[in-house]
């Protein structure tokens, strides 16, 4: 149970953190 | 014609009133194929903005969205004496329901929603100091997750 908590915290303060650097390439056609 | 632009999602917004949010260099690399034609690098600079249920001017109730980027000093092979001056691509929902923020968008639905879609060249032929440009319809988007950091994990669940 424990651990299974550890993980939720784990993850949610991972996704909850803002990235520093986080580029995104749009490729368009035409 | 394919056209590659990376924005780096981080950069520091700049909201001009209630509709429009502007970012300063966000472009960090362009890419391009026009036929045999094609370039791209690093730009010398960029700006970019996204307007969000801004009112239609002259049609109240309207509201529409815009995301449009533009960079300068994007290197490419001259066409003879014509060199490329700038690229500009402005994409337009005036129903104003695909974007819910200023922010960059991270991923585009398919450019159906849109209801204008182009990017521009400018050219500028130095040997008579005309300019010009040609402009292309966009009709197709993908946005890969980077699969090389945790960006590619939370690509998983974006919108």
């Amino acid at each position: 149970m424990r651990s299974v908590t550890c993980a939720v915290l784990f993850l949610a303060a991972l996704f909850a953190a803002p990235a520093t650097a986080e580029p995104v390439t749009h490729q368009f056609t035409g | 014609m394919t056209l590659d632009c990376t924005v780096e999602r981080s950069t520091t917004p700049e909201p001009q009133d209630a509709y429009v949010t502007a970012y300063t260099n966000p472009v960090t690399m362009v890419a391009f194929t026009a036929g045999s034609w094609s370039g791209g690098s690093a730009p010398g600079n960029s700006g970019a903005t996204v307007t969000n249920n801004a009112p239609s001017p002259g049609q109240p109730g309207v509201f529409y969205d815009q995301w449009s980027w533009n960079a300068l000093g994007v290197t490419a092979p001259p066409l003879g004496s014509v060199h490329l001056q700038s690229l500009t691509s402005t994409l337009d929902d005036i129903e104003g329901t695909v974007f819910d923020s200023g922010a960059i968008p991270g991923v585009f639905p398919a450019l159906g929603v849109f209801d204008g879609k182009t990017a521009t060249f400018l050219l500028v032929d130095y040997s008579s100091f005309q300019s010009g440009y040609f402009m292309a319809t966009l009709s197709g988007v993908s946005t890969p997750a980077r699969g090389t950091s945790w960006g590619g994990i939370k690509g998983l669940y974006r919108q």
